[in-house]
Formats: structure tokens, sequence, C-alpha cells
């Protein structure tokens, strides 16, 4: 049988201070998204503050284990193990923080009216260790292996061009980070000021912001 | 999401405590039992590829439970509005057929199974036959000629 526990998951620090427990990739779930969340400690971030404005999804998260405080839209609503909150609106600011360490919370999302798709900041999230212990090349396979199946992915491209600057690959870094301003323009002010690029940010062809 | 369930997945069966998640693929055939009193086991889904639209089937249940109410008319109503949210859907009238033979209607039941039969008639012939919720319509005429 395909089964997990939760504590069993992948257990992936993001630097905001969220744990990134993966249950959509752990499946190979395609129809919808879902994943789990935990905290390092009692206090920590559980959800990352953030909104769905640009992925447009509709969310339910379910606490699971522990107690929980929302801030949604500056709101606190303190949440316990079966409650559930769901966020209609991509706009609405959201995120959590643990009361228990050992909270869990699911989250699960999709946007109305269209096929699921696997989200990119699954593959961002997954390379964040690597990137952490500047294992650059792991980084930036698993960031192929994604554009593989997102060719084009403006994020992605980006993304991948920082790993391919840090790992001293300045033509690959110039030439993606092209790529993903020429998608989406707005990458060029963030690549102007991003200490990742700094290697190469005097070569001929650096976008300009 | 509470208390502790065995979960069968096919041949497979297996202990399933709070937190556990159960991946289950499409056509395989799924139950649990309730280990615990207050057990709560919370299932979702969706079609790889298409967009999510629900299917009406928890309206479905919602309606028949008003009926077991003795609310007739409330679980009439909700039936008639799936119907016409789905007006593609052969499961909607067909469900309607099931409340209207259950309510002791043959004649609004037999009007909705022949819309259902308009709408999918193969799933209608192979469902309806073995479904309990249609017997007191078997010796009808206008059953043969629907059903076979």
């Amino acid at each position: 049988m395909n089964a997990a526990h939760v504590d069993d998951l992948d257990r992936i620090e993001m630097p905001d201070g969220f744990v990134w427990r993966p249950v959509r990739r752990r499946f190979g779930i395609r129809g919808f998204g879902v994943n789990a969340y935990t905290a390092k400690e009692t206090g920590g971030q559980i959800v990352e503050e953030h909104s769905e404005s640009e992925l447009e999804h509709e969310e339910l998260y379910l606490v699971l284990r522990g107690r929980v405080r929302f801030r949604i839209e500056g709101e606190e609503h303190e949440l316990g193990p079966g409650q559930l909150a769901f966020l209609r609106d991509p706009m609405l600011r959201r995120g959590a923080v643990a009361l228990d360490g050992d909270a869990v919370v699911l989250a699960l999302g999709g946007r109305r009216g269209v096929p699921h798709e696997v989200s990119a900041w699954e593959t961002m999230f997954l390379a964040v260790p690597a990137m952490r212990e500047e294992r650059w090349d792991d980084a930036i396979r698993l960031h192929e292996e994604a554009l593989a199946e997102k060719p084009g992915h403006p994020a992605l491209l980006y993304n991948l061009a920082c790993m391919e600057a840090r790992a001293g690959r300045p033509a690959d870094a110039l030439a993606h980070l092209r790529q993903a301003v020429e998608v989406e323009p707005k990458w060029a002010a963030h690549a102007a000021k991003d200490a990742d690029f700094a290697s190469i940010r005097d070569e001929p062809g650096f976008p300009s912001a | 999401m509470r208390g502790r369930v065995s979960f069968t997945v096919g041949d497979e069966t297996a202990d399933a405590p709070a937190g556990t998640l159960i991946d289950v693929p499409d056509g395989v055939v799924r139950e649990a039992v309730a280990r615990e009193e207050g057990s709560i086991v919370l299932a979702v889904g969706g079609r790889h590829g298409r967009a999510f639209t629900p299917h009406g089937w928890d309206e479905v249940v919602v309606a028949f439970a008003k009926a077991r109410r003795g609310d007739l008319a409330g679980a009439r109503a909700m039936l008639q509005a799936l119907i016409a949210r789905q007006p593609g859907e052969w499961h909607a009238p067909y469900n309607a057929a099931c409340f209207e033979a259950l309510a002791g209607n043959p004649d609004e039941a037999f009007a909705a199974l022949a819309q259902a039969v308009e709408l999918d008639a193969d799933a209608v012939r192979s469902h309806a036959p073995g479904d309990g919720d249609l017997a007191s319509l078997h010796g009808d005429p206008r059953w043969q000629e629907l059903v076979g």
C-alpha cells in the first residue's frame, strides 16, 4: 500500500523557518496540490507568510496536530487539531506560527477552473538543502529536470541562473538569466540587486533593469 | 486526521493511525473501518489533467438524508437543482429516479430514469438492475422498456 505517516515524510527546512513536508511529491500526485508543514520549534513559522497572487490557488489548511496561530490579512485565528481554514481569495496574505512544537498543518490548493499543474516552487524548495550546502550541481540538476517539464518557466530559469553563477558557470548563468528576463521582464530589476549575480553583473549582456 | 482506522486498498489492509496519508490510484477499490470512536478520515481527490468540477454526489447524500428526516420537498429541490446545474450528467437524474422510487412516486421515478437513459443508457443499464433503491419499479412494464 502506498502509505506514509506525516512524521515519516521528508523534512526540508526552509530559510524562512518553516519545514516543508512534501506530500504531493512523495506520492507523485498530479491531480491536485497537497503538502504538509511543520515548525522547527514552538513559536516557529509553520506556514510561510505569502499570498497566492501568482498561482491564484484557493487553499484549504487543516491543522492535523497541535495548535497553530494563523494570521490572515492581519487578523489572528488560533486553530487546533481538526480545524480547517479555507481561503478562497488568492490575494489574502496568510501565514501561521506553531503554538506547539509538534504541530502539523496540511495545505491543499488548486486554481479554480483549470487542471492542476505542479507548482515550480516545489523544485525551488526541494533545491534549498543543496543550495545551503553549496552543492550547486545537485541544485542545478533539480532545476534542469523541472525545466524539462516546464520549458521557459521564468522563475525556474532565474533560479537556475543564480545557481550557475554561484557554481562558476557564467556563460550558462547569463544565457538563462536573459531567457528569464525575456519571458518576465520584472526579473531584470531583481537581478540588478541579487547577490547571486555579483560575479557576472559586469559581464556584457547582463540584462539592464 | 483523528483516531485510528483499518484501511483496505485492493487486497491489502493496513492500520492507519492519525497522521497517516494513503495514496489510492484510480480504479482501485478502497474502504476503511474505524478502530476508534470519533475517527475522522479526510478524502481529497482530483483528476489529472482536468479542472476540478464538483461531482454532486455529496449533494445527493445530503438530499437523501433530508428525505430520511421527512423533508421530501427539500430533498427533491436539491436533486432538481443538481440536474439543472449538471445537464449532461446521467447520475443526477438517476439519483432523482432513486429518490422518487423510494418516495413511492413511480411516474416521477420513470420520468427521471428516462432522462438518465437519454444521457447515458449504458451506465444506467449497468447500475439499475442491482440497485435496491429502484426495486419497486421492476414490475412496471416501463422498466423493461428503459432498462431491459
